[in-house]
């Protein structure tokens, strides 16, 4: 979280910028409650738009699900729904405790409609739709892609255009953000989204939950070249990704050792992260070149890496390393921002608020939400779209 | 004292707002429904508010079912009458669906007991049995619909509810209650506990575990 201090010295390149950059006017003190559970985090937040022109964070509160999920190996639907429902309301006083606020100062409540996990999804939307209901305030229902794709103007007072990859257990997606509600989609998954892929690898290998992390651990001490492994959609034009594959061809390689040993297990690891890391390495090395033809006046362009998967070390090296020889700058929000949380929610909800819109109680979840709409779809891509 | 009551949890939407004290209905609207309960429901409870002329500072507390039925439409209900329970910061109180399908009943002048069943899909039922008065005889249970009939009591009952229906057997006294055999928010906001704590929130009651088994490593990791 930025200091309101920092945030005033680097107006230069923030907010006062937003203005020429597709955003909506500030309208100062106005205060959004955001929600989000979506996928396994259940989350509270509420932003206001400071007397500058900034995005304050007066409360962040997130509360994760890892432990009901561990031995499942993956997010089930169904648990996080009960999670979500039960834990919600108390994380909604806490937010408005810590903020030192009453209801009555907000001016809307922000929520992620989609897309996600229906079950989670419907818990969050009923509870900020009672809010909205009860308080009497604007209601904004949010796309959590957007959220996403927005968070480094939060957190890093960056302005559009940037090129965002984002990375996480239910997202994997190549965007261009030009402003807000202005969105063009350079690629997604056609069918697992990359943490969901570490999981799996996790999950077969008897490694912990979330499987990120533990693979990373093990990789470190692995050799990556003793598996060949396919690199997929690497070279391919089309800037999509594709890690089913990849997963199934972990699982053949480790069926073929009759017992497996640490070792051979970090060198499925390091393989495994080795394949990640060239295609994603080609993916965005593309994805810069378009970017680059697409804006060619755009005197300092920027990659923004985001979701849960930014937090691998080596995958965050290599891709520094495309992203500097490609001449951009590399941002990376802080891992509390890059994964699920809901000060996101209410920043992209207070920048819609701004701009006017109001949403209606009778809006739906939506378990798909593209974010470029005009996005042809990516052929198998299926929900991940 | 002003009762907000609402229920989603079954194949019906509703809301009422009514006065406890003077046991009067002051508005109430319901649609009876497979799915989109969450998008009708906000617009429902405004509507019966602004009937009323809009009372929220006047609301002594929620009143709300809490299962069993359908997850999804247990929890539809449940997060909206807890979130406006915290956001009024008015006490929530909740119905077992259960109880508030046996409710349906209304005077039973031969004091039979009542036997709410509701079809659980899978070749199941969700059962409760209620005394003349509403009080549980038995617990709230899933049992496999093959089994519905051991609980029901040993003399003649009333049967009610959405899976009621295959236990009615006129010649051993197991009569179909003549009345809805889904639940109304009426009932929920005229009979449920008239003073709830204020800090606690209602649970759900699924009856049902998620729909999930842990997942091992492969055969060859030791």
């Amino acid at each position: 979280m930025r200091q309101a201090s920092e945030k005033t010295a680097q107006s230069e390149t923030g907010p006062a910028s937003q203005k020429s950059m597709g955003f909506p006017p500030p309208l100062p003190g106005t205060v959004v409650f955001g929600i989000e559970t979506s996928c396994d985090e259940t989350a509270a937040a509420i932003v206001r738009r400071g007397r500058e022109g900034e995005a304050e964070i007066l409360a962040d509160v997130v509360l994760s699900q890892i432990a009901e999920h561990a031995a499942f190996g993956g997010v089930v639907p169904e648990i996080a729904a009960r999670s979500h429902l039960e834990h919600l309301p108390v994380l909604m006083r806490k937010a408005l405790e810590i903020a030192g606020m009453e209801w009555a100062d907000l001016n809307a409540v922000a929520v992620t409609a989609g897309p996600g996990l229906m079950g989670g999804l419907l818990v969050g939307m009923m509870s900020a739709k009672a809010l909205a209901l009860s308080r009497n305030l604007a209601f904004i229902a949010v796309n959590h892609l957007e959220a996403h794709a927005l968070s480094p103007v939060l957190t890093e007072g960056l302005s559009p255009p940037y090129l965002l990859l984002l990375v996480s257990g239910g997202h994997t997606q190549l965007v261009a953000v030009e402003g807000l509600g202005h969105y063009r989609r350079y690629g997604t998954t056609i069918d697992d989204a990359l943490g969901e892929a570490f999981d799996k690898v996790a999950k077969m290998l008897g490694l912990g939950y979330p499987g990120g992390p533990e693979v990373e651990r093990l990789a470190a001490a692995g050799d990556p070249r003793r598996f060949a492994l396919p690199r997929p959609m690497k070279g391919r034009e089309e800037l999509h990704f594709s890690f089913s594959g990849l997963k199934t061809a972990v699982r053949t390689a480790a069926l073929s050792i009759e017992t497996l040993t640490e070792q051979d297990k970090a060198d499925l690891c390091a393989s495994f992260q080795q394949a990640v890391i060239e295609t994603l390495a080609d993916r965005l090395q593309r994805a810069c070149r378009k970017f680059r033809a697409e804006h060619p006046d755009l005197a300092a362009p920027a990659v923004v890496l985001a979701g849960g998967v930014a937090a691998n070390r080596a995958i965050r090296a290599a891709l520094a390393g495309v992203v500097e020889e490609a001449g951009f700058s590399l941002h990376a929000p802080p891992l509390a921002m890059c994964t699920d949380n809901a000060a996101m929610v209410a920043h992209a909800g207070l920048l819609h608020y701004e701009q006017g819109r109001r949403d209606l109680l009778s809006a739906p979840a939506r378990a798909r939400w593209p974010l470029d709409p005009n996005a042809e779809p990516a052929i198998f891509a299926g929900v991940k779209g | 004292m002003l009762i907000l009551g609402m229920d989603s949890c079954l194949q019906a939407c509703s809301v009422a707002l009514c006065d406890r004290a003077s046991g009067q209905v002051l508005s109430h609207r319901r649609e009876e429904l497979e799915r989109g309960h969450a998008e009708i429901l906000p617009d429902m409870v405004d509507a019966v508010m602004m009937d009323a002329g809009d009372p929220y500072e006047r609301l002594a507390f929620i009143a709300v079912t809490r299962g069993p039925g359908s997850f999804t439409g247990v929890r539809i209900g449940l997060s909206f009458a807890r979130a406006l329970g915290v956001t009024l910061e008015i006490p929530v109180t909740a119905m077992t669906t259960l109880e508030a399908i046996a409710r349906n009943v209304g005077a039973n002048p031969e004091r039979l007991p009542v036997a709410s069943v509701i079809d659980a899909r899978r070749d199941e039922v969700y059962i409760q049995v209620f005394d003349a008065d509403y009080a549980p005889l038995t617990d709230a249970m899933a049992v496999r619909a093959d089994e519905a009939a051991a609980i029901l009591p040993p003399g003649p009952c009333l049967l009610i509810g959405t899976g009621a229906e295959f236990l009615a057997d006129e010649d051993t006294g197991r009569f179909l209650a003549d009345a809805s055999p889904l639940p109304d928010a009426e009932v929920v906001a005229m009979h449920s506990l008239v003073e709830p704590a204020p800090q606690t929130l209602p649970e759900p009651l699924y009856l049902r575990p998620p729909d999930a088994k842990p997942q091992g490593p492969l055969n060859n990791v030791k």
